[in-house]
């Protein structure tokens, strides 16, 4: 086997994050920006270089595996595309029942079987889907499997990556409308990993705008969206094609994220911004608190 | 408006399914004249990329086209050899596609894929068609064009890839080009760049623009012309302006209502009940009657004609057949519109923060184009 490293990413760098109970932070970025990547460290299926990540207060990096597993039942992820993240030669009975198995919280067989019955009436599939295969499904009715196989093990968190980002706008609405309201009858808390404003605007509780690895501004959805202030925050929102304005927006950003591997010195994002300054170059913004919640990572802000 | 560049008459193409005759694109008509975009918005499996691959006859395998005509500058592009097709494709008439990264050849340098546009249609020489192909990287946006010129499209990022199939699609000078989710691929910001070089290069060029989507966003920032596209057949045309003011058919009614925004946090986003049906049986009604929810008797019986409700401004429903709008009346309640969101708020209309202000008489359409079954009651 020949390896050639040409280079390690930063693919998240100092990022902090917290989700409370029963809501939902949104983390939105370009493809590359590591929001993928963060979602993953939270569940520990990358190990973070530093850091510390603590799931209802207990520190969950270091973790040996054998000790992170009854923790896993209640961290669950949803994935991108349901076409790849289903096995095409498992029934979707077996599919949803794997986890339960595998992380050995079975009841007895009818307890089971009672249980999944509950949980496919609740996303909006017939019982008789259990004996069929991912290939006999739509696009949506495929994510609705997956988010069954997530719940199968009652989580408290689920990551959802761009669950609905390879939906049409009506099957979207379902898959939205589906995970509003298991929110509100489960308790659940998520962690939106998603381009899409709109859909951030309709359904998080707090955003996190994620630039080349790291958060330049976060807060409550009301704050980030109607009043952003980051550079790129309000180039990233002024970008959306809305249905609302015609014409060309605003403000459009020039050229592409820069290369990860040797990331642009001070802030990440000054080749691209209009406004960057002489100290951008050469020194990382610290964090600068607008409000309780709202916080930017930006020298136009720092006193 | 001058001659049309672009016409599409009763278009109607089959694919071979493994069950079956799949009838992709049924009686479809349209033109587009030149400088303006033509929008054909719809969901996935609607037809709309098959109608496009009709015009330029790049159908798959098992692909037919059964009937209509496409005509070119007045030329019958289906009656055409293969041979004259060739000179007319990639030429005249362009194309790109969804995803950058797998349209290009991945073995060919950028400078030799845009080359042999130029030396095919233009018969230029290898020096020439290199000359060319940068001057067609910095129109795209392409800086330090003649270093990127060697380079294979692995080494080009998504935006600069899908900058790169425009360049060779403008190489052989169309008069019309057919853009097939351009931006479905790329981030927001790219989108909004691809997106603001395709205006400026069309305004510049005056070309034609057949541009198919599902976002209405991108339908808003560069369409002229809007065909709404739902199990086969346009269901709506509209211009843009008519298009986002008032929406007439259910169907695309729909569509706006199931956008999430802010205004709709602490509701429910509007869904359309059902499935699109299956494009493998022949239609006797109306295709959208089983998810419509102005669904009446008639429509499940006799399929709806098209019917003029503004200059421009299409709509294949019942509810918009003046003849038969006492009929409808009858056999349907009133149904409010279902969204509160602005595009509504067109005077006269009967949103629930509006009633007071209605001047609906039973069997008369508004000026947003709903229908009144019976005087709304005034709250």
């Amino acid at each position: 086997m020949l390896k050639r490293v040409v280079g390690h990413v930063k693919a998240v760098d100092g990022v902090s994050l917290d989700i409370a109970p029963g809501r939902t932070l949104a983390l939105v970025g370009e493809s590359g920006c590591g929001k993928t990547t963060a979602g993953k460290a939270i569940l520990q299926l990358i190990q973070p270089t530093a850091g510390s990540i603590r799931f209802r207060g207990t520190e969950l990096t270091g973790m040996s595996d054998r000790k992170l597993r009854p923790l896993r039942r209640a961290m669950q992820i949803v994935f991108q595309n349901p076409f790849a993240s289903l096995d095409p030669r498992m029934r979707v009975g077996e599919i949803i029942e794997e986890g339960v198995i595998a992380l050995n919280i079975a009841e007895t067989k009818h307890a089971q079987a009672e249980r999944i019955g509950t949980l496919l009436k609740r996303v909006g599939l017939t019982e008789d889907t259990l004996g069929r295969y991912p290939h006999e499904f739509s696009g949506g009715q495929r994510q609705r499997i997956a988010i069954a196989r997530a719940l199968a093990v009652e989580p408290q968190l689920v990551i959802c990556d761009e669950p609905t980002s390879a939906l049409d706008v009506s099957v979207q609405a379902q898959i939205l409308n589906l995970l509003k309201e298991l929110q509100r009858s489960l308790g659940l808390s998520y962690l939106f990993i998603t381009h899409n404003i709109a859909v951030v605007e309709y359904l998080a509780d707090e955003v996190a705008v994620m630039y080349l690895g790291r958060i330049v501004e976060q807060g409550s959805t009301d704050e980030v969206l109607r009043t952003p202030r980051h550079p790129y925050t309000e180039a990233l929102l002024a970008a959306v094609p809305r249905v609302e304005s015609g014409g060309p927006p605003a403000t459009l950003l020039s050229g592409d994220l820069s290369s990860r591997t040797s990331p642009p010195s001070g802030c990440p994002f000054h080749p691209r911004c209009p406004k960057a300054m002489d100290i951008c170059r050469k020194t990382f913004p610290a964090r600068t608190q607008l409000s309780e919640r709202h916080g930017v990572d930006c020298h136009l802000y720092n006193a | 408006m001058s001659a049309p560049l672009v016409e599409v008459e009763h278009l109607r193409t089959v694919v071979g399914g493994s069950s079956g005759l799949v009838h992709a694109v049924d009686d479809v008509s349209f033109t587009i004249a030149a400088g303006e975009t033509f929008a054909l918005l719809g969901e996935s499996g609607c037809g709309k990329s098959m109608t496009a691959l009709s015009i330029m006859r790049l159908l798959p395998d098992g692909g037919q086209i059964k009937e209509g005509t496409v005509r070119f500058e007045g030329q019958d592009v289906l009656g055409l050899t293969e041979a004259n097709m060739r000179n007319v494709r990639g030429g005249a008439m362009a194309m790109i596609f969804q995803e950058p990264a797998t349209s290009l050849n991945p073995v060919l340098t950028v400078g030799q894929q845009i080359g042999e546009v130029l030396s095919r249609h233009f018969g230029l020489s290898r020096r020439e068609a290199r000359q060319r192909a940068a001057e067609l990287l910095v129109h795209v946006g392409i800086a330090n064009q003649e270093h990127r010129l060697d380079e294979y499209p692995f080494q080009f990022s998504g935006g600069m890839n899908q900058r790169v199939m425009i360049a060779m699609a403008l190489a052989g000078s169309p008069r019309l080009l057919i853009a097939d989710e351009p931006t479905t691929a790329l981030d927001v910001t790219t989108q909004a760049q691809v997106l603001d070089l395709m205006a400026s290069l069309q305004a510049r060029a005056n070309m034609a623009m057949l541009l198919i989507t599902h976002d209405l966003g991108i339908v808003g920032r560069l369409a002229h012309w809007v065909g709404v596209m739902y199990a086969g057949e346009l269901v709506e045309v509209a211009p843009r302006g008519a298009f986002f003011s008032t929406p007439r058919h259910p169907y695309t009614r729909k569509l706006f209502a199931a956008l999430p925004s802010a205004t709709q946090r602490h509701g429910k986003l509007e869904t359309i009940v059902g499935n699109v049906p299956s494009l493998t049986k022949i239609f006797t009604a109306c295709r959208f009657a089983d998810r419509c929810p102005n669904v009446s008797d008639l429509c499940r019986t006799k399929p709806p004609a098209w019917h003029r409700v503004a200059s421009g401004h299409e709509v294949r429903c019942h509810l918009y057949d003046a003849s038969l709008r006492w009929e409808i009346a009858q056999a349907q309640p009133l149904r409010r519109i279902p969204s509160r969101r602005h595009w509504w708020s067109t005077p006269g209309l009967c949103s629930p923060s509006r009633t007071s202000g209605c001047t609906f008489r039973s069997g008369r359409v508004c000026s947003s184009g709903w229908l009144a079954m019976s005087r709304p009651s005034m709250a």
